[in-house]
C-alpha cells in the first residue's frame, strides 16, 4: 500500500446489457470499491409493493403468502426520485407523492387461471410491474393459480424503500468485484511435460482457463484469464506432476473488475450512477450534521 | 392488512446522526447513527492515508445496533474534528472522478453489446445514456 491518496480513480465501461454492465474500477482502494457495491446492494431506492388490503381471497394460498409475493415483484423505478419516502411525506398516511395503489381482481369461471403481474394493474403508468409491458410470455410473473370459483381482488400499495430495509427494494441481483488474475505459464517447465501430461493439466483446471494446441507445437497457452476464479487446481495438479514452479497465479489488487445485474427495476447504469449519487449526498449530509453539532 | 415488510428502520433524517464523544481536540470517537462498513471502511482508509492522523479505526459493536463508532487521534497539529471533515471530502472527490468518468465513459457507443437492446425508456432508439 503506498502512501499516496488515489483521488482519481479510473472507470472503463466494458459491456452494458439490458440488465447487466460489466466495469473496471481502477487506481483506487478496494474499500471505495467495496462502497460503491455495498450501496448499490442496499441503498438504491426503487418502488416495492409493501401493503396489500384483501377484499377477497379463496385461493390455496394465504393472504401473507400472496403478499409477500407481491412485494417481492419488481417495479419499474426509473421515475423513483419523484417520489418520497412515506415517513418524510407532509401527507398524514400516504398520498401519490409517496406511494403508488395497484388493483388486482381475478376470478377463474374456467377451468384454471394463473394470476400474474399483469392481473396488477398500476394507478400509475411510470411504477409496474418488470416485464408486463413487453408483452412476452417469458418475461410474465406468477403470483397464484385458481381453481374454478376461486378469486383474488386486493389493493396493493407500492413505496419507495432501500435494500438494508428489505432486500425486495434491492434493484441489483448480482453487484459483485473480482480481482483481474495474473498468471504466468513456465515454458520452460512445461516442455519438460509430456503430450499426455499437458493434457491432462490443461484438463485440471474447472474454468477452462487454458487451451492444448495439438497441432501447434503441443504447446499450452491461455484461453482466457477471465474466467480464472483462483481455485488453485492448477497448482495443485502442478505440484502433483512434480512441477510446483509450472504456473504462478496472482490476484492484481488494483484493478475491480465489477459485473452488476439487476432485476429490471432499473436499468444497469441508472444503479451505478444512482450509487455514486447517493455516496456523495451521504458525505454532504454528514459534514453539515458534523458542522452542526460541533457549533 | 398484512404488512410484507416486518422490520423498519429508522429514518435517513434522524435528529442525531452523529455523536461525539471527545475530551481532547486531538482525539474523538464518532458515533454515527444508521451508517455501517459502507462509510466505515472507506472512512477509515483516507483517515489512513492522512499524513496528520495517528490512529484511525472503526468498529460496529453490535449488528443489531444501527451504530458506528469510528476513533480518531491526530498527531496534535489538527484536531480529529478537522480531520474527519477533510476524510469526508477526500471520499467526496473520490465519488466525484467516478462520475465524471462515467459520464464520459457511457459516450461511448461500442460498449452497447447489443444494438437492439440499446432503447431508452421512452421507446426511442439511443446509443446515449444520459
Ligand atoms: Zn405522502
Amino acid at each position: 500500500m503506498s502512501h499516496t491518496l488515489y483521488r482519481h480513480p479510473n472507470l472503463e465501461i466494458l459491456e452494458i446489457k439490458n440488465d447487466s454492465i460489466t466495469f473496471i474500477l481502477s487506481n483506487t482502494d478496494i474499500s471505495v470499491a467495496n462502497a460503491l457495491r455495498r450501496v448499490m446492494i442496499a441503498e438504491v431506492p426503487t418502488m416495492c409493493i409493501d401493503l396489500v388490503e384483501f377484499e377477497a381471497n379463496n385461493s390455496v394460498l394465504v393472504d401473507e403468502f400472496i403478499a409477500h409475493r407481491l412485494g417481492l415483484i419488481p417495479l419499474t423505478s426509473h421515475k423513483v426520485d419523484q417520489f418520497n419516502y412515506t415517513r418524510d411525506c407532509s401527507c398524514a398516511e400516504r398520498c401519490d407523492n409517496c406511494s403508488v395503489e395497484f388493483k388486482l381482481n381475478a376470478r377463474c369461471n374456467d377451468h384454471s387461471y394463473s394470476v400474474t403481474s399483469l392481473d396488477l394493474l398500476s394507478q400509475n403508468d411510470h411504477v409496474i410491474p418488470v416485464g408486463s409491458s413487453d408483452g412476452r410470455p417469458d418475461t410474465v410473473i406468477p403470483i397464484v393459480k385458481l381453481h374454478r370459483g376461486q378469486e383474488v381482488k386486493l389493493r396493493a400499495i407500492a413505496k419507495k424503500g432501500v435494500g438494508k430495509e428489505h432486500a425486495k427494494w434491492s434493484p441489483a441481483c448480482v453487484a459483485t468485484y473480482q480481482f483481474q488474475p495474473k498468471i504466468v505459464i513456465n515454458q520452460n517447465r512445461m516442455d519438460e511435460l509430456t503430450d499426455r501430461q499437458k493434457e491432462e493439466w490443461v484438463q485440471s483446471c474447472p474454468a477452462n482457463v487454458y487451451q492444448f494446441n495439438a497441432h501447434q507445437r503441443q504447446q499450452v497457452t491461455i484461453e482466457d484469464q477471465m474466467r480464472c476464479m483462483f481455485c488453485m487446481e492448477c497448482k495443485k495438479k502442478a505440484d502433483s506432476l512434480g512441477k510446483p514452479d509450472l504456473v504462478s497465479i496472482e490476484q492484481k489488487t488494483d484493478k475491480f473488475i465489477f459485473n452488476v445485474e439487476t432485476n429490471g427495476s432499473l436499468k444497469p447504469e441508472e444503479v451505478v450512477l444512482s450509487a455514486i449519487q447517493i455516496i456523495k449526498r451521504k458525505l454532504t449530509d454528514i459534514q453539515t450534521q458534523l458542522q452542526d453539532t460541533v457549533n | 392488512m398484512a404488512d410484507t415488510a416486518p422490520t423498519k428502520i429508522e429514518s435517513p433524517n434522524v435528529i442525531n446522526k452523529v455523536e461525539v464523544i471527545s475530551d481532547r481536540p486531538d482525539c474523538a470517537t464518532f458515533i454515527f447513527v444508521d451508517e455501517d462498513h459502507t462509510l466505515g471502511n472507506a472512512l477509515h482508509y483516507v483517515l489512513m492515508k492522512n499524513p496528520k492522523v495517528d490512529f484511525s479505526g472503526y468498529s460496529i459493536p453490535h449488528p443489531s445496533d444501527n451504530k458506528m463508532n469510528l476513533r480518531i487521534q491526530t498527531k496534535g497539529n489538527t484536531t480529529a474534528q478537522d480531520a474527519i471533515m477533510n476524510g469526508l471530502s477526500d471520499i467526496k472527490d473520490i465519488s466525484q472522478s467516478v462520475d465524471e468518468r462515467i459520464g464520459e465513459e457511457s459516450n461511448q457507443s461500442h460498449i452497447y453489446s447489443d444494438a437492439q437492446l440499446c432503447h431508452r425508456h421512452d421507446g426511442h432508439p439511443t446509443n446515449r445514456l444520459f
